[in-house]
């Protein structure tokens, strides 16, 4: 529980990083596009105005939903993030990922006649893990927020590049649909609620280090319940389970010693959600502002602090592709509520290896909460590996 | 004695090529008298188409004079020796004497016409000079259908069909076989000396020594007289 | 052996550096022409393909719209609703940028940099000319007015990054920042851009005001994906159409290949003078030699070998002439490029490359010309060396002898030779390749006719010379027949060049008269408004029917036509439209070939008809009644053709229709100009103020009539310039090569001459006798090239022009152009007999007669 601002959110520096990037180098792009050869220092792409140009995450604010559901465009980035486990009841097992990023690099906003003319750029990744063929397809896409290719309706719940997509499909926010198709890969899920927003940090105001104003605003939906179809290939197979979804919006970055983040979203057998994130640090000190918060099965949401979870590594991966050493297997412990569980990945190669890299892939667990045992599924992210830590392209 | 035909005095006459002189002749003196067949002897290069040319006017000495038919010619402007030669002389040459684009009846005009002589009596001439040679027949041929004896007769002809005073003759049968060469020289002997005309030959020929009045042989840039042997 | 006649070889060339210089030189002139003209052909021809590149990229196929482009929610549908992933949307337009008071035309692309990623070569993108390196994306995604322009350009006008400039395009001037400068060309990258602007595609619409509308949607299909292709054409409005690529890159090939033909045909009347003055060169050096060689193979050299050594000789020589023709070439094509692409820009609105692409290729295929003709232009000296027996090198009058016996059968070839030069004319339509084959094959049957004809000739002039000069007289004319294999041939020369001259001359003279004629009868109104021809028809900067009406209501003025012109492509290329809104008096600017201009008004105006220019006719197989079809907004449509009219304006040919009938199937209320007609004494400058008045800010373009007429010469004037060139160096090369042949044939007689002199003739009566012989060369060159210059000029109008281009022209003979064929003859002919006769005069006769 805490009283300290936490932050939880993909770090702004990689975000606009990996933004610019892109937008400098279009050769970059889907898991089949050519790339571009030379690698550029994030210090020298980057420019936009400074954090200071842009609304700021200060102080904790009303949330009206579906409202908030919209893109806030007066901040600089933002995002519509879902994951999720799901099957088809025959063993077949896949989990999933699709974000949308919001980006906008100048705070000042010029009038047009052009329906092109925009102050914001998305990107979106979707992945997809096929954990009985042991492979995990990744693609991403860029575009700009204008003339109809790309956006995020305000008042309600839609977000799109392309012909990707993530939505209300009513009056009423739920059930969302979220869509996704590359190559010969597909998506198509209908996500219920579940249980009620859970908004992070204090009442929503997510702090990630010591400089005023760098926190974001950030809420889930933990545990939403899922159906729809996912395609690979030729086949089409008929799914259910679970999915999260995370969504944040602020306008400053990380700090320098901040090297990255493991971020874990774990849906128990016995109805609980955990949520835990921790910074990795140059010095190898442990992060303050680490993160976690458990919901209960009936709703009440406690928040952890950074003492309060214990997290070892039990094993690490090399990526044949990449050579990065990952962290593979954890054991994470959370005292206060006598929870002892491992964590193992479905499928030891989840990363994707796009305009940035990092590893995302669907969890299973086991363990005990208090006297009784527990398992489950979940979603892990590591971030910042690597000899380099800027976003680079190969 | 009447004054002689053709008379030089102190004549030299040298060229250049590269920056280097080279004589030719060197303070050579002669005289020809009328009527007097003289034959040029001399190694090959030592100036004797040189001295001939001189004489017709051809060439101009580099020192020295030349009087021709009483006329000094190294006073002349070459014009002026052109026309001499036009009227005085008649040059017989070992081959190209006739102007292969013309044929025989025109090249025997030629000089005529340079010499305002083809009136009547002219073209008589031609017709009896033809006639002569026994080729009359041949008068519209070109010469390129002429065997070279054909042809070096009908030279001669053209030399003598003007009148002129002296008839100069630069190895007229050089190029011909004996018995042609033969032909040829009966007909100079016939038509020139029978004439009574001067003439001088250049020649290897000692045949031809032997009918000359006079010898003169061109030595290191010299003239050496003498009579016949 | 060898060591001699090497020896001999050079020692006579030594002796007659003349000679040999002027086989070179015009051999050399020769082949720069050729490879100047090659090399201008294929740095167009590259410069389209780079342009392509750059402005297609990899597309292989793109989406049009009609005269106002595509609705930009067509692309968005695509994409978002029906998923379709590989294409991109384009603006495409020709800008002017002003800098430094200099300024440029280019095209100005406004593209989506994240739908780009299949379709461009980015490379040049990572080497920015910026030194940190910064980003330049974002602020031109994100600021107004914001472009990146080609390295090349930026040099030229003296621009740098985040330099300021002015955009132009229809009649708007606007302040544009350069973000960044494309580089020159990366390792790796085949294109360099030239001639460029980027800008994003939001940038794009609102410099040119075009708010909702795009140019064209790129696309990428694969190979055979018809599929793909199905999908693509279903999801199409009416209006738009998907076509391949190609006939993009074809068009532009297209529009612009017959004039590289008629340039290629020009540079190899060069290379076939050149050919002719090595022939002649050749023989003279073999005629020279005969002496030499005889005594050469007296003394055991065989036959071959001295053929060997004439060719070893045109070798060298060919080879010479040819590296020093190369170097000559590419500066020449330096000069030559920026005539032609001035051409191109200005007749068919075009860009291309300032920059020579130097193609090995062609510098390779230049030099083999060069040494391929040398050497057969070398082969009957050759041949004729090796024929040299010991007895006959005496005796040069051998081989005029077997020359004389050849002019019945050689003219009977010629005979032949013009027959089968008129078929193949004849049955070649439409082919200009073929045209200019039969031109070619046609002149040289003229050409071997021509000993027949100078025979002929000296045989009639001989008795009359003969009477008015004597003796001289027939000599002059005799000396023509005698060395009639080299006569012949340098009349040949002689006569090309100036019925080429006179010809090509006399075409140009024609068509201008026609162009003018032609525009004093279409030009009806006063004076002519339309905005500068930079920009797209989808812009809204165009001309509307409210700018009309206000110059309808000025008082000085009648009536007011106006025009619409838009292109149009379609899977059988791209069209050019003319939709015409007229009046009585304007109709009566329309001269019909085909068609009653009264009969044919009341339909125009008010049926489905149209009426096609006359390029348009030739090239699309069109006569009156025929039916065409054209994409409108509505899908492909048909019209009736009610006749077909002359216009000289495009060579690709224009489809004119009713203003009405453009109405009825276009979607479009834009105009590109008017025609004003005034009442009379009207005062224009004070008209031409008044109506700039009525759009102020815009930069109009306002001309009266009698200036546009002028305007329009003068570019017509421009156009031929590289004919011009072309021709007057052709002619050169042709006057060097009649030159030495006169030069070599007098020299080579030295000794005849000096027989004359022996005789008795003055200097003067010997330099009048060469002067009379070299004149009567000129003479008959120059009366033969009159009736081949008018029949090159008849060919050139009737057939090629014809056929390159689809007009018809007046064709008038002037009586001076005979004068004018002699005058040069003479002069040319005179000219060459100057040196030699001149040489003759100075000569003592004693030096020629020692050499015996």
């Amino acid at each position: 529980m805490g009283d300290c601002h936490r932050t939880n959110w993909l770090s702004c520096r990689f975000v606009i990083a990996v933004l610019l990037l892109v937008l400098v180098l279009p050769g970059c792009g889907e898991e089949s596009a050519g790339r571009s050869s030379e690698p550029i220092s994030v210090s020298n792409v980057l420019r936009g105005d400074a954090a200071q140009a842009f609304a700021r995450v200060e102080e904790p604010r009303e949330f009206i939903f579906p409202a908030d559901h919209g893109p806030h465009d007066e901040y600089r980035t933002e995002w519509w993030y879902f994951t999720g486990n799901i099957d088809d009841g025959e063993g077949q097992r896949f989990g999933y990922q699709l974000t949308f990023f919001r980006f906008r690099p100048k705070a000042d906003e010029t009038g047009s006649a052009s329906r092109w003319r925009t102050a914001h750029f998305y990107m979106a990744h979707f992945a997809l893990t096929d954990i009985n063929n042991e492979k995990i397809h990744t693609f991403e896409r860029f575009s700009r927020g204008a003339a109809g290719l790309a956006g995020a309706s305000t008042g309600a719940l839609h977000v799109w590049l392309d012909d990707w997509s993530a939505g209300t499909t009513s009056t009423e926010t739920f059930p969302l649909r979220i869509r996704a198709r590359e190559d010969r890969i597909a998506l198509d899920l209908n996500l219920q609620q579940g249980k009620a927003v859970v908004l992070h940090g204090d009442d929503g105001v997510s702090v990630k280090n010591s400089e005023p104003g760098n926190a974001s605003y950030y809420y889930s939906y933990t545990r939403m319940p899922t159906e729809g179809r996912v395609s690979v290939g030729d086949r089409i197979y008929t799914v259910q389970g679970n999915s999260w979804m995370d969504r944040e919006w602020s306008s400053s970055a990380l700090g320098k010693e901040q090297l990255g983040w493991d971020w874990f979203a774990l849906q128990l057998s016995n109805d609980h959600e955990l949520m835990y994130y921790r910074f990795r640090r140059a010095d190898n000190a442990p992060d303050r502002f680490s993160y976690g918060a458990v919901v209960l099965p009936d709703k009440r949401v406690h928040t952890l602090g950074f003492d309060q979870v214990e997290l070892d590594v039990l094993d690490t991966w090399v990526s044949p592709g990449s050579g990065v050493i990952y962290p593979s297997a954890w054991r994470l412990r959370v005292p206060e509520y006598e929870l002892d569980i491992s964590i193992r990945p479905a499928l030891a190669d989840q990363e994707l290896d796009l305009s940035f890299r990092y590893w995302e892939g669907a969890v299973e667990f086991d363990g005990t909460f208090g006297a009784s045992n527990v398992g489950g599924r979940g979603y892990v992210e590591l971030t910042g590996y690597g000899t380099d830590s800027a976003p680079r392209t190969r | 004695m009447p004054a002689p035909v053709i008379e030089f005095r102190h004549l030299s006459k040298s060229y250049w090529e590269a920056d280097q002189e080279h004589v030719v002749l060197n303070d050579v003196n002669g005289e020809v008298h009328e009527g007097e067949f003289i034959v040029l002897f001399g190694k090959s290069g030592c100036g004797k188409s040189t001295l001939l040319n001189l004489i017709s006017g051809i060439d101009a000495p580099s020192r020295g004079d030349i009087l021709v038919e009483g006329q000094s010619l190294t006073g002349m402007s070459e014009d002026e020796r052109t026309l001499f030669r036009r009227r005085h002389i008649g040059f017989v040459f070992q081959s190209f004497n006739l102007i292969p684009t013309l044929t025989v009846r025109d090249n025997l005009l030629l000089p005529l016409e340079l010499t305002g002589q083809l009136d009547n009596g002219g073209r008589t001439r031609l017709a009896d000079m033809l006639e002569e040679l026994g080729m009359a027949h041949q008068m519209d041929y070109y010469p390129d259908r002429l065997s070279t004896g054909e042809q070096q007769r009908i030279a001669i002809a053209r030399a003598l069909i003007h009148i002129p005073s002296i008839i100069l003759a630069d190895e007229p049968t050089g190029n011909l076989d004996h018995d042609t060469g033969q032909d040829v020289l009966n007909l100079l002997d016939q038509l020139v000396r029978r004439a009574g005309r001067t003439m001088i030959m250049v020649t290897h020929s000692r045949e031809v020594i032997g009918l000359a009045d006079r010898l003169m042989t061109i030595r290191d840039c010299r003239l050496e007289e003498s009579n016949r042997e | 052996m060898n060591n001699i006649l090497f020896r001999s070889s050079r020692h006579f060339f030594l002796r007659h550096p003349w000679q040999l210089g002027l086989a070179v030189t015009g051999i050399a002139l020769a082949v720069a022409v050729v490879v100047s003209v090659d090399l201008v052909n294929q740095s167009a021809r590259y410069s389209f393909e780079r342009s392509t590149e750059t402005i297609v990229g990899r597309a292989t196929h793109r989406i049009v719209g009609g005269p106002a482009g595509l609705d930009e929610r067509l692309y968005t549908r695509m994409r978002v609703d029906h998923g379709v992933r590989d294409i991109a949307p384009v603006i495409e337009a020709h800008v002017t940028l002003e800098k430094n008071e200099k300024r440029e035309t280019l095209t100005l692309l406004g593209l989506d940099p994240f739908a780009e990623r299949t379709f461009r070569e980015y490379a040049w993108f990572n080497n920015l000319q910026n030194p940190e390196g910064e980003g330049v994306f974002i602020p031109m995604l994100t600021e107004r007015n914001t472009v990146l322009l080609d390295a090349v350009t930026a040099n030229r006008l003296g621009i740098g990054r985040d330099d300021e400039a002015v955009l132009v395009t229809g009649g708007r001037s606007i302040p544009v920042r350069i973000a960044g400068v494309l580089a020159d060309s990366t390792p790796g990258s085949s294109q360099s851009p030239d001639s460029l602007l980027l800008a994003d595609i939001a940038t794009a619409q609102e410099v040119l005001g075009m708010p909702g509308r795009i140019n064209r949607i790129d696309a990428v299909l694969g190979d055979g994906d018809s599929r793909a292709k199905s999908t693509l054409e279903a999801l199409l409005p009416d209006g738009a159409a998907l076509l391949p690529s190609t006939t993009r890159t074809r068009s532009l090939k297209q529009m612009t290949g017959a004039f590289h033909t008629n340039l290629t045909a020009l540079s190899l009347l060069a290379l076939l003078v050149g050919m002719y003055l090595i022939y002649n060169t050749m023989t003279f050096m073999v005629m020279q030699r005969r002496p030499l060689l005889g005594r050469l193979r007296a003394l055991g050299a065989t036959r071959w070998q001295l053929g060997a050594i004439i060719a070893m000789e045109a070798l060298l020589v060919g080879l010479a002439a040819s590296i020093a023709g190369l170097l000559l070439g590419v500066a020449l094509a330096h000069g030559l490029l920026q005539v032609v692409n001035r051409t191109i820009n200005e007749v068919y609105d075009l860009l291309t490359d300032s920059s020579l692409t130097l193609s090995n290729l062609s510098l390779l295929k230049g030099a083999l010309l060069g040494i391929a003709g040398t050497l057969l232009a070398a082969i009957p000296a050759a041949l004729e060396a090796t024929r040299v027996t010991p007895r006959q090198a005496l005796i040069r009058s051998h081989l005029e002898r077997s020359a004389r016996r050849l002019v019945l059968p050689t003219s009977l070839a010629g005979v032949v030779a013009l027959g089968a030069g008129i078929t193949v004319i004849q049955l070649s339509s439409p082919s200009i390749e073929l045209g200019f084959s039969g031109i070619f094959i046609i002149i040289l049957g003229i050409t071997l006719l021509i000993p027949l004809v100078t025979v002929v000739l000296m045989a009639c002039l001989k008795p009359l010379l003969g009477a008015g000069f004597g003796i001289s007289g027939r000599y002059a004319c005799q000396s023509v027949t005698a060395s009639l294999s080299r006569t012949t041939a340098a009349i040949a020369a002689l006569m090309i060049a100036i019925a080429t001259v006179i010809g090509i001359g006399l075409m140009v003279n024609n068509f201008r008269l026609s162009v003018d004629r032609w525009l004093q009868q279409t030009l009806r109104a006063e004076m002519y408004v339309s905005l500068p021809s930079t920009g797209t028809t989808a812009s809204a900067h165009a001309l509307d029917a409210g700018f009309a009406d206000a110059i309808l209501a000025l008082p000085q003025v009648k009536a007011v036509s106006s025009v619409r012109r838009i292109n149009i492509e379609s899977s059988r290329g791209r069209t050019e439209l003319a939709a015409y809104g007229l009046n009585e008096t304007a109709w009566k600017g329309f001269q019909f070939k085909q068609g009653e201009a009264d009969e044919i008004r009341p339909a125009f105006e008010q049926e489905d008809t149209v009426i096609v220019s006359e390029p348009y006719a030739w090239r699309h197989g069109l006569k009156q009644d025929d039916v065409l079809e054209l994409r409108t907004d509505n899908g492909y449509r048909s019209f009736r053709v009610l006749g077909v009219y002359k216009d000289y304006g495009s060579d690709q040919g224009v489809v004119s229709l009713s203003r009405r009938t453009y109405e009825r199937h276009w979607r479009d209320d834009r105009y590109s100009g008017f025609g004003i007609y005034t009442l009379p004494g009207t005062d224009m400058e004070e008209l031409r103020s008044q109506v700039q008045q009525l759009a102020p800010g815009r930069d109009l373009w306002l001309q009266d009539r009698n200036k546009i007429l002028q305007t329009s010469l003068e570019v017509f004037d421009n156009t031929f310039v590289v004919t011009d060139i072309l021709r007057v160096l052709a002619a050169i090369i042709a006057f060097i090569g009649v030159f030495s042949a006169l030069m070599a044939l007098q020299l080579e007689r030295s000794q005849e001459h000096a027989l004359l002199r022996a005789m008795g003739f003055l200097p003067g009566q010997v330099r009048r006798l060469i002067m009379s012989e070299t004149g009567l060369l000129g003479l008959v060159a120059g009366l033969l090239a009159v009736p081949v210059g008018c029949i090159i000029t008849a060919l050139l109008i009737l057939v090629i022009n014809r056929r390159s281009f689809g007009w018809t022209m007046e064709l008038h003979f002037s009586a001076d152009i005979v004068l004018q064929g002699i005058a040069l003859g003479l002069a040319a002919a005179l000219l060459a007999g100057i040196y030699p006769a001149w040489k003759i005069s100075r000569a003592e006769p004693a030096e020629a007669l020692r050499e015996e």
